[in-house]
């Protein structure tokens, strides 16, 4: 009986929490970091943000794993699974992050920076205090999708020993064969996280939302 | 272009009962080997990284090893054609499901026969017996002959091999990390994420075809995996035909021929049916 697995399973679920959380709140600081690099006036800053950009979102999250769990250690670097998984679920939904923030600037009126140069604040600031909150709001529903795709790629990180969901529920079902009940219980502790995460930002998306 | 794969197929469906009635034994109509000879070809499922065992070549896309052509006797023995068949990779977590969910008739992937799994498929007579064993990389230092001795350190066992159980239980202080694959365990080996592995000693041989670094460091213990085919329960008739297949290999001198060419050594006599 998967009841049976219950603390097991739990102890799995609270690790996929953990590395979540982490990993959503450090991506969107990436992605805030990458956004404004990434509309830098400075044309190299800009290049660089760009080519960081399209190197992370463009390598298979999978790939840049196994990089850094099995690859860093050959160049004297090795951190354990769960620093792996972070840092890589935090790079992979940034850029993300930093691609859907992008296009809400983009979406924010020219006239806003005008206004902001004009009473003498500088461009970060424009950025900052007047575009941004302007942009989130404008892409509240893809930054949600992407903390609801951060807790769904975090089960990858099961692929570098690290015991999350995904890991434990896999080895409960070799050891059991409980194939359908266990992945079912699998599926019913993501969709505990994601299907609150995406409530939370239907009411934030009606709260904020610009009226046009 | 419809047509003439339509007429291609008409030509093929006249001749089958002649190809059929030249090559094939006839099978009783319900039968599992009756329905895979309809199907035109047997699908096993086999390792994909274990060169010793099964293994797909990357230079040749061709699958080798003990395993697979043992595979390919079944299907003789069903086509008079050890080539009509189609291998799946199998992971040792994967095997099993593969069986019980139909993806493929009979799995030969280096699968040690438990009560636990007996369960879940039906088994053929012993094929292969091997035992567990540690490996380490030889430039790390290698605690001991036990496995006693590996107190405390990181061993790493395949994802669903019976082994986790079998560390844990004997020493419960040993810390056991879960890899999908062997060739995983090997990169994880070769970085130190690891002090060592448990696996069959003769799995050890085959990764160490990759890395000639990895070593013995505890010989064959208990207790010994006994391989068998597995089947998906209820095909009582299937499972005496791979019986029967496999005591022909046995009895023919086909086996030894066989361990020789894929294992390179000196062949034991081949193992008692259970």
């Amino acid at each position: 009986m998967v009841v049976d697995h219950l603390p097991a399973l739990l102890t799995g679920f609270r690790m996929t929490v953990v590395l979540s959380l982490l990993s959503m709140g450090l991506g969107t600081v990436v992605g805030l970091v990458l956004v404004v690099l990434r509309l830098a006036p400075s044309a190299p800053i800009r290049g660089a943000a760009r080519f960081v950009i399209e190197f992370f979102r463009n390598v298979p999250i999978l790939i840049q794993l196994f990089f850094y769990y099995y690859g860093l250690p050959r160049l004297g670097v090795s951190w354990s699974a769960f620093t792996c998984a972070t840092v890589g679920l935090s790079l992979y939904s940034g850029v993300y992050i930093a691609e859907a923030l992008r296009s809400g600037v983009l979406a924010v009126d020219r006239g806003q920076w005008d206004a902001g140069l004009a009473v003498g604040l500088s461009r970060l600031q424009t950025l900052g205090h007047v575009v941004l909150p302007q942009a989130v709001r404008l892409v509240i529903p893809p930054l949600a999708n992407l903390l609801v795709f951060t807790i769904k790629t975090s089960a990858l990180a099961s692929a570098i020993t690290l015991e999350e969901l995904m890991h434990v529920t896999e080895t409960l079902e070799s050891e059991t064969f409980r194939t359908f009940e266990l992945f079912t219980a699998a599926a019913i502790g993501y969709l505990l996280l994601t299907i609150p995460l995406g409530g939370a930002a239907r009411w934030l998306e009606r709260r904020l939302v610009i009226q046009r | 272009m419809i047509t003439r794969r339509g007429l291609a197929l008409g030509v093929a469906l006249a001749l089958l009962p002649a190809v059929a009635s030249a090559q094939a034994p006839a099978f009783p109509p319900d039968s599992t080997m009756a329905k895979i000879a309809k199907r035109g070809k047997l699908v096993a499922a086999v390792k994909n990284d274990l060169p010793l065992f099964g293994y797909l070549d990357p230079k040749t896309n061709e699958y080798t090893g003990f395993e697979v052509d043992i595979a390919r006797e079944i299907a003789r023995a069903i086509f008079g054609d050890p080539n009509k068949i189609e291998f799946k990779s199998a992971t040792t977590r994967t095997r099993i499901p593969m069986v019980k969910e139909e993806v493929v008739d009979v799995a030969l992937a280096t699968i040690t026969m438990t009560p636990e799994r007996a369960k879940e498929v039906d088994f053929s007579d012993v094929y292969f017996v091997t035992g567990p064993a540690v490996g380490v990389m030889k430039d790390s230092p290698m605690p001991g002959r036990k496995l006693e001795d590996y107190a405390g350190k990181t061993i790493a066992v395949t994802k669903g091999s019976v082994y986790e159980k079998i560390v844990k239980e004997r020493v419960p202080t040993i810390k056991v990390v879960q890899i999908e694959t062997h060739a995983e365990i090997l990169q994880a080996l070769q970085t130190k994420r690891v002090d060592g592995v448990v696996t069959d000693e003769t799995n050890l041989q085959s990764m160490g075809r990759h890395d000639p670094n990895l070593v013995v460091a505890v010989p064959p213990f208990e207790p010994y995996s006994k391989y068998g085919a597995a089947m998906k329960q209820g095909r009582p008739e299937f499972v005496k035909f791979v019986n029967g297949v496999i005591q022909n290999l046995k009895s023919s001198g086909k086996w030894t021929e066989i361990y020789t060419r894929n294992i390179g050594m000196a062949a034991p006599a081949p193992p008692p049916a259970n």
